[in-house]
């Protein structure tokens, strides 16, 4: 990058019945005030939320991220993206101090998932091809190649709700590791240039559509792609945090990187809270697992990898590699 | 040296003046498009049909303004994968969602594969027969695929 990018600041709230404009607020104020920053020394700000999860236009509600009269970035789908697209603000001089702020009413979603909407309604729709039937199809698929074992995956599974304090379930029948976490949330981060903070040591994204071909089913092909171009520092990698909308697409995606840096998927310094097990309120559930990873480096020199699946199947991915600098 | 940190805030307490609950209920109209348009009325017509161009046979169909050719598409198939029933509901389900490739065809399509039992049975590559509803509606859903022999 060619000017250094860090994170200065972070903060997120999540809950079962937030009144989510307000955490948004709360969380901008709380990251700006770890960052030691006025909203004032803000340049931009970039938004991500899904509009079917708020009930509103994200890019109309970026007041309560304190956007007006601000260079404002809607990033919906994606936090990595939304991340990606704030470094770049400041990479290219064209901001100093950047906030991203995401968040998602997910709690709605237990009761109806309404992201079968993102598919398309003459072609999959009809079909029953909802975000956990596609989720599922592409889970046969991989475990009838070998790609995936049931023990490895269930494992995983199991690990993932133990961290977030979560009994092992499923709901309505589906299997526990198809099963988003749905929540409120919300989340800040305050990024600027310089060398102070953790650093963003590399930023790589890819994107696939919701109906992927047989050939691109598998999340640890969509990572390897975001990761083709990346630097990555594994020597002194001490934590990695994979969020996704199901442990299963986690536990895929992160094939790729582990098979990199020779750690088992339930190693203790991956996913440390439970990743999407613990908490689910959308596409920008990702930022809360990016700022975690900046946590786990902070006051350190070591490194660590966030990998956000964002998207109904995990499809819209992102590859944050993070650096302390001490 | 600014550190990174997590807040956890007490919760704000609104009083229910404060508050607004938005029930939102919008519309919308799709269109299936040039291309769109003439595969689903094949389908009333029982005839699966893909849109030839560039050199692939696209099911279903997608319009990015090249010229092009309609094909014939099945009767058999190639299952690529299906989402198993009892992954997903505890409830019996007559059939399942599956990704097919068509023969004849370049891309695969999402569809559903009955009965949903005999998934279980089937691995990736599978045969699969093409089977239509007595009254199609010209809609994805007039067709499904079950397994050869099955």
């Amino acid at each position: 990058m060619a000017v250094s990018v860090t994170i200065a600041g972070s903060a997120e709230r999540i809950g079962r019945s937030l009144a989510v404009d307000i955490a948004v607020t709360q969380c901008v104020r709380a990251a700006l005030a770890a960052a030691a920053l006025a909203l004032d020394d803000i340049d931009a700000v970039v938004t991500c939320g899904s509009d079917v999860l708020d009930g509103g236009m994200v890019g109309t509600r970026s007041g309560i991220a304190g956007a007006y009269g601000r260079e404002l970035v809607t990033v919906p789908s994606s936090g990595g993206h939304a991340f990606a697209a704030a470094a770049s603000l400041i990479e290219s001089g064209q901001a100093r101090n950047v906030l991203v702020a995401g968040w998602g009413e997910g709690s709605k979603f237990a009761l109806l998932d309404g992201r079968s909407v993102q598919a398309d309604p003459f072609y999959a729709r009809p079909v029953g091809a909802d975000a956990a039937a596609m989720t599922a199809l592409q889970a046969q698929r991989l475990l009838a190649d070998g790609a995936l074992t049931g023990e490895a995956l269930s494992e995983y599974g199991e690990a993932m709700q133990r961290r977030a304090g979560l009994a092992e379930n499923g709901s309505g029948g589906m299997r526990p590791w198809l099963l988003p976490q749905w929540a409120d949330g919300a989340c800040a981060i305050v990024l600027r240039a310089g060398e102070d903070g953790v650093r963003v040591a590399d930023v790589g994204t890819s994107f696939r559509g919701y109906t992927p071909q047989p050939a691109d089913l598998d999340p640890a092909g969509w990572v390897a792609a975001a990761m083709a171009n990346m630097k990555l520092a594994e020597r002194g990698l001490t934590a990695i945090e994979a969020c996704g909308p199901a442990m299963v697409t986690e536990f895929a995606a992160l094939r790729t990187l582990l098979a990199r840096v020779g750690w088992p998927a339930v190693d203790d310094r991956i996913n440390a809270s439970g990743g999407g097990a613990s908490a689910f309120f959308g596409p920008a559930t990702g930022l809360r697992h990016i700022a975690r990873a900046a946590r786990a480096l902070s006051g350190g020199r070591s490194t660590g990898i966030a990998i956000d699946l964002a998207g109904p199947i995990g499809q819209a991915t992102s590859v944050i590699a993070l650096e302390g600098t001490g | 040296m600014v550190t990174a940190a997590e807040t956890q805030m007490d919760t704000v307490a609104v009083s229910a003046a404060e508050t607004r609950e938005v029930d939102v209920r919008a519309p919308f109209r799709h269109s299936a498009g040039r291309l769109g348009s003439v595969f689903l009325q094949a389908l009333r017509e029982r005839r699966l049909i893909g849109w030839k161009t560039g050199g692939r046979v696209i099911v279903p169909p997608r319009d990015f303004g090249a010229s092009g050719e309609w094909v014939e598409l099945g009767p058999g198939a190639r299952l690529e994968a299906y989402a198993p029933a009892d992954w997903i509901a505890a409830d019996a389900a007559d059939s399942c969602l599956a990704l097919v490739t068509v023969d004849g065809a370049d891309t695969a399509l999402l569809t559903r594969l009955r009965p949903a039992a005999s998934a279980g049975a089937l691995r990736p590559g599978a045969r699969l027969a093409l089977r239509f509803a007595d009254a199609p509606q010209g809609s994805i859903t007039d067709f499904w695929f079950e397994p050869v022999g099955g």
